[in-house]
């Protein structure tokens, strides 16, 4: 069996795993292995010869055996992720992706099925440099935040395929319907990035293209949505939340399609960072975009409480 | 719930909740329920007007001294914003 040490921010993680498998997990988990450190969890990937099936142990419970090895592998990058995350209590953690524009941070942050990992890989394509398609810190030095580097996940019944992908090196890390892969542009892990803008992603399949603008309390609502570890920190995370909430501009684009962004949304980023404009000055160009306040936090959120039912509330 | 139903209870805040300002707009975190709530202008002010002494009734009354012409909106929104923070387990209504 081989061992290394996986490393996210104060999280060490110790996975085992068989020699056939030794090339692919060099792959899969280069960006976040660390030379040392006593690892708080195990994750053990076993292999019956015989039958090829693989097993996934993690602190000795056994989570899945029997799997074929390219479902092992896809089930091993969500074990690693969950495990690297479950104790994570030196900042906000969120389920988001994450590119580089220039030295800053763009942070997609969304659950599962709004499209978030698909907009990640196409900004990825688009020459933002990736950084995460799955987890995001976010650290109490408001703005900054940490990537957990992992390849991105194009799953079978997503609304982008690799073949729409022009820069991507486009080789599966594993076989079957889930495309596993590096971008080509790939920023290794390393200090912490301050954010320059939060993008809530929202595909719906034939929807025209919109892009508004939030608000610092919509903003909130939907870091807070994406938490996966409120219950490691004292104020879950609360304070962290709102002060990026207000520190950082957010929009909320829905698109039907990628060829609604291309040379729309895409441009837009790109004049917004390589302009180098303050948080401020960011958020007041992006007011071009700001809808009703009221209507918009409806639809974000199913936590409204507004007495004003004639949407007249200021912002 | 009809707001005659509720005009003499006193609506409690329940503890482990955290109010921020959002630059102008508010947003409530129960620590209990690990849910945020947005607050407009309104319920904001509602809320803070939720001290466990009031009744529903008396704080309908002083939002209506304040507003005497919107007097019949401002008993729905009362009632309303109530009603909703207590789905929310942030408020309990308790007898006077």
């Amino acid at each position: 069996m081989n061992r290394i040490i996986l490393a996210f921010e104060n999280q060490r993680l110790a996975l085992s795993y068989p020699e056939s498998l030794h090339r692919v997990i060099q792959l899969l988990f280069a960006n976040i292995q660390a030379p040392i450190g006593s690892p708080g969890r195990t994750l053990v990937v076993q292999e019956d010869e015989c039958s090829e099936r693989f097993s996934i142990q993690c602190d000795g419970a056994t989570k899945f055996c029997g799997v074929r090895r390219d479902d092992c592998l896809l089930l091993l990058l969500g074990e690693v992720v969950h495990a690297l995350i479950t104790d994570l209590n030196s900042g906000v953690a969120l389920h988001a992706g994450a590119v580089l524009c220039g030295e800053r941070a763009i942070l997609l942050p969304g659950g599962t099925g709004v499209g978030k990992s698909c907009l990640t890989a196409w900004l990825a394509d688009r020459g933002f440099s990736y950084l995460t398609d799955e987890c995001v810190v976010l650290r109490p030095q408001v703005p900054y935040l940490s990537a957990l580097a992992r390849p991105l996940i194009t799953k079978n019944r997503v609304s982008i395929s690799i073949a729409e992908l022009k820069k991507m090196n486009k080789t599966s890390i594993v076989a079957g319907s889930n495309a596993i892969f590096w971008p080509q542009d790939v920023t290794p892990p390393g200090q912490p990035r301050d954010c320059q803008l939060i993008i809530l992603p929202r595909f719906e399949d034939g929807a025209q293209l919109r892009i508004e603008s939030l608000n610092a309390a919509q903003t909130a609502l939907e870091l807070t949505a994406c938490n996966v570890n409120a219950r490691n920190l004292s104020d879950h995370g609360f304070g962290i939340v709102t002060s990026f909430a207000r520190c950082v501009p957010a929009i909320m684009v829905r698109y039907g399609g990628f060829d609604q962004l291309a040379g729309t949304f895409d441009m837009l980023l790109k004049l917004i960072a390589e302009s180098k404009l303050s948080y401020h000055a960011t958020r007041r160009l992006l007011t071009l975009f700001r809808t009703s306040e009221a209507a918009s936090v409806k639809r974000t959120s199913e936590h409204l409480v507004a007495a004003d039912r004639d949407g007249d509330c200021e912002g | 719930m009809e707001h005659q139903s509720i005009l003499n209870l006193i609506p409690m805040p329940l503890g482990g909740v955290e109010l921020a300002d959002m630059e102008g707009e508010w947003v409530l975190y129960s620590y209990e329920r690990e849910t945020m709530v947005y607050l407009n202008d309104s319920a904001h002010v509602i809320w803070r007007l939720c001290d466990g002494k009031r009744t529903v009734k008396e704080i309908t009354d002083v939002l209506a001294s304040a507003f005497p012409d919107a007097e019949k909106k401002i008993t729905i929104d009362v009632s309303e914003t109530i009603q909703r923070l207590m789905q929310e387990g942030i408020l309990k209504l308790g007898e006077a």
